[in-house]
């Protein structure tokens, strides 16, 4: 190995090393790129869907798993959601709420928001409330818009 | 994962990339032929299940399957009909220098191909448009699924590109639930890819040092495994900005041909990019008119340029947003309806210099990447001024900082034409088309050029000894004996 590629090679790490002090670049690496959250090694031992899913998405999919479970084997369901501005207004921080369209994509239910064009159709929904979050059944349509009206208040 | 159906789709992404590549006939080296075959090879094989549901057959993992194989034969016969025994040229292993920035690309792209393969879509604009799609086709075997008659008034995502639909349908048919792996399918090729490129350009330090420069902005590196279509757009309208520069160079009608063929498939993956594309004519328009091509002949060139992403366009707005998309859509709501306010346009300049690339935000997109571009830029505009007389910038360093340019207030014009193409998210992904030209700029950059020629004057100058001189016939000699008296001697 000849003087240049031995000088050319210390200037290589030397960048290297500069590179990964600077403060964001640290960061990055420590954070984001080789975080202990990702590490490769503990992620091949577990490679299951559902656990892939509940790393990723947290307890918004076990939220949505929970509601399926709930619901299954009822028919033409159409599930009122609240948003998440309602969540955030009774201290609910840990759950994200979907849209619709997503909430469809993780469990099949046919969903709509206080401010969806079909919500009169909604005969299902999720109560979330000072005692918790439950889903129930809409049997009359005076208490289909109580919960519309208070869902409305906070819609996007 | 299924490593047959992965393997099988990465042939077939091989084969019928190859096989259109062929169709251009261009020179390039094996290499860049074997990453282009891949690249390519990516939305190609995305047009199949929109054929297979044309054609109302179910999507199954058999109808997909053998859809695939008959469309990559079919597309494979060109390279078939030019086949020749490629040239295979000496295998170059990178010198020692260049292997600590090399082992970090490596483990880059170790990492990307884990997550894209370990991680679900995440995005939410996956999740209430192409993905949603994907998996409703999959699970009910047509494209047109349930998830037309549900409430879809919070997104417009299932209005977008087929081109990831597809492909999910495809992976999540034969490779895994999950699909995306199609990802690490174009970014291995397309970083091989900016490797020989700079290779070409540059010294191999400062080749493996760009590419680790590029490979290391944050987005750009999150984004080559969380799905989204600008990876892919950034992929293929920077390889059409390439394809118009070496045509522009070499004067090549295929070469141009190519990169309207690239730019096409940019638009078919985000259609806005019609518009960039508008304005790149405007390059090859001022070198033609400054080399007399004849009216006729710029016409045409300009014309091709613009119809093949035009047909681009069409194709996903026609075709598939009818065929498949069983929602009235009018592009036209989109479109600002206060164009007249020029001051909109000037405001998303501001907005994108302060927020994205100087702002706090632009650091956690892009680390410094834009700071070190300026750096060359600027040492670049000093040692041409230094160098008066000399020629500094080359042409190639010329095209792309018009390329530069044109995306800088390109993406502007784009948010001002149409509003929803926010500051956020879709300005912010759209800068990333700016990064690989930004790096051939400065694998064209006059200083580091300069620099390049010392390192590798320096390396010639230690390692070789000095030939020993032949004694030449005396005529054809000017020793200092018989040299005329005006002559000056050679200076050292």
């Amino acid at each position: 190995m000849n003087l240049t590629k031995v000088c050319l090679l210390l200037c290589s790490i030397l960048f290297i090393v500069m590179y990964f002090n600077m403060s964001f670049y640290e960061r990055w690496l420590k954070s984001k790129a080789l975080s202990d959250n990702n590490n490769m090694f503990d992620q091949m031992e577990k490679l299951d869907v559902d656990y892939r899913n509940h790393y990723r998405f947290g307890a918004t999919y076990s939220f949505d798993k929970d509601i399926q479970r709930t619901l299954e084997g009822k028919k033409n369901v159409i599930l009122l959601l609240p948003n998440n501005a309602y969540m955030k207004s009774i201290n609910v921080t840990t759950l994200d709420m979907q849209e619709p369209a997503v909430f469809y994509y993780f469990t099949g239910i046919n969903a709509v928001w206080a401010s969806s064009p079909n919500v009169e159709q909604a005969n299902w929904a999720v109560f979330a409330g000072k005692t918790g979050v439950r889903v129930l059944e809409i049997k009359s349509q005076g208490q289909r818009d109580s919960i519309i009206s208070l869902y409305k208040k906070f819609a996007n | 994962m299924n490593f047959a159906g992965l393997f099988f789709l990465v042939i077939a992404h091989f084969i019928s990339g190859r096989g259109v590549l062929q169709l251009f006939k261009l020179r390039l080296s094996l290499v860049q032929t074997i990453c282009f075959s891949f690249i390519i090879g990516v939305p190609l094989l995305s047009f199949v299940p929109c054929f297979v549901q044309l054609l109302k057959i179910p999507i199954t993992f058999n109808s997909i399957y053998v859809a695939i194989a008959i469309f990559s034969l079919i597309c494979g016969i060109p390279a078939v009909i030019g086949l020749k025994r490629p040239k295979l040229g000496m295998i170059v292993i990178p010198e020692i220098y260049e292997w600590p920035f090399l082992l970090l690309c490596l483990v880059l792209i170790v990492l990307s191909a884990w997550r894209c393969f370990y991680y679900p879509t995440l995005a939410r604009d996956m999740l209430s448009g192409p993905e949603l799609l994907a998996e409703y086709a999959v699970r009910e075997k047509t494209m047109i699924s349930s998830v037309f008659n549900i409430d879809l008034h919070t997104t417009n995502n299932y209005f977008k590109s087929p081109y990831i639909t597809c492909l999910q349908i495809i992976y999540k048919l034969l490779v895994q639930p999950y699909g995306q792996t199609w990802m690490t399918v174009l970014y291995i090729p397309f970083v091989t890819f900016m490797f020989s490129m700079l290779h070409e350009r540059i010294h191999p330090f400062f080749a493996s040092l760009l590419l680790f420069l590029f490979m290391a902005v944050p987005d750009l590196f999150a984004y080559s495994f969380v799905m989204l279509y600008d990876y892919s757009n950034m992929v293929f309208f920077f390889c059409g900005f390439y394809f118009l520069i070496k045509h522009l160079e070499n004067k090549q009608g295929n070469y141009f041909a190519f990169a309207a063929f690239l730019f096409g498939l940019a638009t078919y993956i985000r259609v806005e990019t019609l518009v960039l594309v508008g304005f790149f004519a405007a390059l090859p328009l001022y070198v033609y008119i400054r080399e007399r091509v004849p009216v006729a002949k710029i016409a045409g060139r300009i014309a091709l340029l613009l119809a093949v992403p035009l047909a681009a366009y069409l194709i996903c707005m026609q075709v598939f947003v009818h065929s498949f998309v069983p929602i009235a859509y009018h592009a036209t709501n989109d479109i600002n309806p206060n164009l007249g306010d020029i001051s909109y346009f000037f405001n998303r300049i501001k907005q994108m210099n302060d927020v994205l690339i100087f702002g706090a935000q632009g650091l956690e997109v892009y680390g410094h990447f834009f700071n070190f571009f300026l750096i060359v830029f600027f040492a670049d505009i000093i040692f041409a001024l230094a160098n008066r007389g000399k020629q500094t910038y080359n042409k190639e360093a010329r095209y792309a900082l018009f390329g530069i340019v044109v995306i800088y207030f390109g993406l502007p014009f784009l948010g001002y034409l149409f509003p929803l193409y926010d500051i956020m998210n879709t300005t912010k992904r759209g800068l990333f088309k700016i990064i690989p030209i930004m790096i051939l700029y400065m694998a064209n950059s006059g200083l580091l050029q300069a620099l390049s020629k010392k390192i590798s004057d320096w390396d010639s100058g230690v390692n070789k000894t000095p030939p020993t001189p032949k004694p030449r016939p005396a005529a054809n000699v000017a020793t200092a004996k018989n040299r005329p008296a005006n002559t000056p001697g050679k200076q050292k």
